[in-house]
């Protein structure tokens, strides 16, 4: 896949494309990093697709849930759109937690990801 | 209910000399006769009169390009006798049913998933039935997004993500492509249908060179009422999930290895014109059927369109070069075909970049340029002449114009190759 941007994370930190994590909740703290990014794919590349791909950094199986905000246009209004998808992740694997198509790039777009070990 | 005609009654042939006047002004010498058969007889001449028949020439591609484009449309759109994957000449052009390259091979029944041999072309073809009153076609004749490739993909729904269960009966539009024999039996016998057999055969320096005859489409259905299936050539497709739909063709863009640099011709469904999200960015060219101003909005007279689907098809334009004499770039965008870029389309040369990288990883250059600096949102077409450092500094090897073959899975697991696909 070709022509890449990455999102910003949510909480209004700016910390760049791909981050680490740790995560100190209740459950099981574990170690990740995650990303996010804009393709464009399909027949003559007419699909935009925003993915959230998680790694895991942790020695144990994690399981993570990727919240996602962002925006699409229906009759020439804007409108905002979340989701939220969970993803079981096995030790060193990078996974895509979810693809989203529809939503408008140049409105760009959050995501949020909390794991924990399983 | 559908009226099968003989071709002897193909209004091409049955029409007493219809281009008389035409044909004095041109000064060929035509005879008629009985039956009201004209035969041409100048070598110059384009022949009409076995329509079901593909043109093979050179000369008249090179000559005469618009009525040779419509001369291909009439003869690969005619009725196919599915058994024998070939132009059923007994019917008449616009009968109900598959036509002829309905019939050829899919891209999807060439380049197999796991590289290997797709086996010898087959009498009767995959994914087609011998219904010639229903074309009832599989999904997997088309190309999407794989759900294959992106798992747990989700879209918007009345304003919720709810997850893509079928890529290709949620798509806009369905594009297929599909070759004839001729190319189908070239690429395998140099090995063409895997990447390991294309490195093969340019690394011997033996160049990928289709042989005449060959010829490529690319076709776009979308989905229609049943009150618009007289005025389009129809499929009804079945989806995985078992449910049908009834699709109509809209655009047909045609490659024929007439030349070095092969054949080009674009048609479109006349409805495409005005179509609310596009429509035609590029006037249309057309010496055949307008015969003086090039952009007339018609389908030809006298050659067997008149009150079949047919007529409702347009030809966008053909290309046999690059530029044109005062060395810019010739174009020609399809709506369907090429949208979101037809202000800078041309398939010759777009197709010129089918190539195969030698060097590492055996990738494909871009089908779009990027460096315009407008950004990888914006889609932009290469255009004019091919540029031999396209190539050469960057160790791709030309593949004959053929984007199909990028298509070509390894046959070793996991070392797929990367890179755009038209």
């Amino acid at each position: 896949m070709k022509n890449v941007w990455f999102a910003m994370p949510l909480f209004g930190l700016l910390l760049g494309p791909a981050f680490q994590c740790r995560a100190d909740d209740a459950l099981e703290s574990a170690k990740y990093s995650t990303d996010a990014k804009w393709e464009i794919a399909g027949y003559n590349n007419e699909e935009i697709i925003y993915t959230i791909l998680v790694t895991n950094q942790d020695s144990r199986i994690i399981h993570c849930n990727a919240l996602l905000k962002g925006f699409y246009f229906e009759n020439g209004e804007k409108h905002s759109i979340s989701d939220r998808q969970g993803s079981t992740i096995f030790p060193g694997r990078q996974v895509a937690v979810g693809h989203w198509m529809g939503m408008d790039q140049s409105s760009g777009a959050t995501y949020e990801v909390q794991c924990h070990a399983i | 209910m559908t009226t099968r005609r003989t071709a002897l009654e193909h209004p091409a042939m049955r029409s007493s000399c219809h281009a008389i006047a035409w044909v004095l002004i041109s000064g060929l010498a035509w005879s008629c006769m009985g039956g009201g058969l004209c035969a041409a007889q100048s070598a110059d001449a384009m022949d009409w009169r076995r329509p079901w028949r593909a043109p093979q020439s050179a000369r008249l591609a090179a000559r005469h390009s618009d009525e040779y484009a419509w001369r291909l449309f009439v003869a690969i759109n005619w009725p196919a006798d599915v058994s024998k994957r070939a132009a059923d000449h007994r019917a008449v052009l616009g009968a109900a049913g598959p036509v002829v390259w309905e019939t050829w091979q899919n891209t999807a029944d060439v380049f197999l998933d796991n590289g290997l041999d797709p086996g010898p072309w087959v009498a009767g073809g995959p994914a087609l039935t011998a219904d010639s009153a229903q074309a009832m076609v599989n999904e997997t004749r088309f190309e999407t997004l794989s759900p294959r490739d992106l798992e747990h993909t989700r879209r918007i729904v009345a304003g919720a993500m709810v997850p893509l269960v079928d890529p290709l009966a949620e798509a806009q539009r369905l594009i297929e492509v599909r070759m004839n024999r001729v190319s189908f039996d070239y690429i395998r016998s140099l090995g063409l249908y895997n990447v390991e057999g294309q490195l093969h055969a340019v690394a011997q320096g033996r160049s990928v060179k289709f042989p005449l005859g060959a010829v490529q489409v690319k076709a776009s259905w979308r989905p229609i009422a049943a009150s618009q299936k007289s005025r389009y050539h129809t499929i009804t497709v079945r989806f995985a999930d078992g449910a049908t739909r009834l699709y109509g063709l809209t655009a047909l863009n045609i490659a024929a290895k007439e030349l070095p640099h092969w054949f080009w011709a674009s048609f479109e469904h006349v409805d495409n014109a005005t179509r609310d999200s596009a429509g035609w960015e590029l006037a249309s060219r057309d010496s055949f059927a307008c015969r003086g101003a090039l952009d007339c909005n018609r389908a030809p007279s006298g050659v067997g369109l008149e009150g079949t689907v047919w007529e409702n098809y347009r030809l966008r334009g053909t290309l046999t070069s690059f530029v044109d004499a005062e060395m810019r770039p010739r174009l020609l965008g399809n709506s369907e075909l090429e949208a979101g870029f037809q202000r800078s389309a041309s398939c010759i040369t777009c197709h010129s970049r089918a190539s195969i990288g030698v060097v590492g990883r055996p990738l494909r250059l871009p089908v779009f340029d990027t460096s315009t600096g407008a950004g990888d949102s914006v889609r932009r077409g290469y255009v004019g002449l091919p540029r031999p450092e396209w190539f050469s500094n960057t160790g791709f090897e030309p593949l004959d114009f053929v984007w199909s073959l990028s298509q070509a899975r390894s046959r070793v697991p996991d070392s797929n190759n990367e890179g755009d696909s038209p």
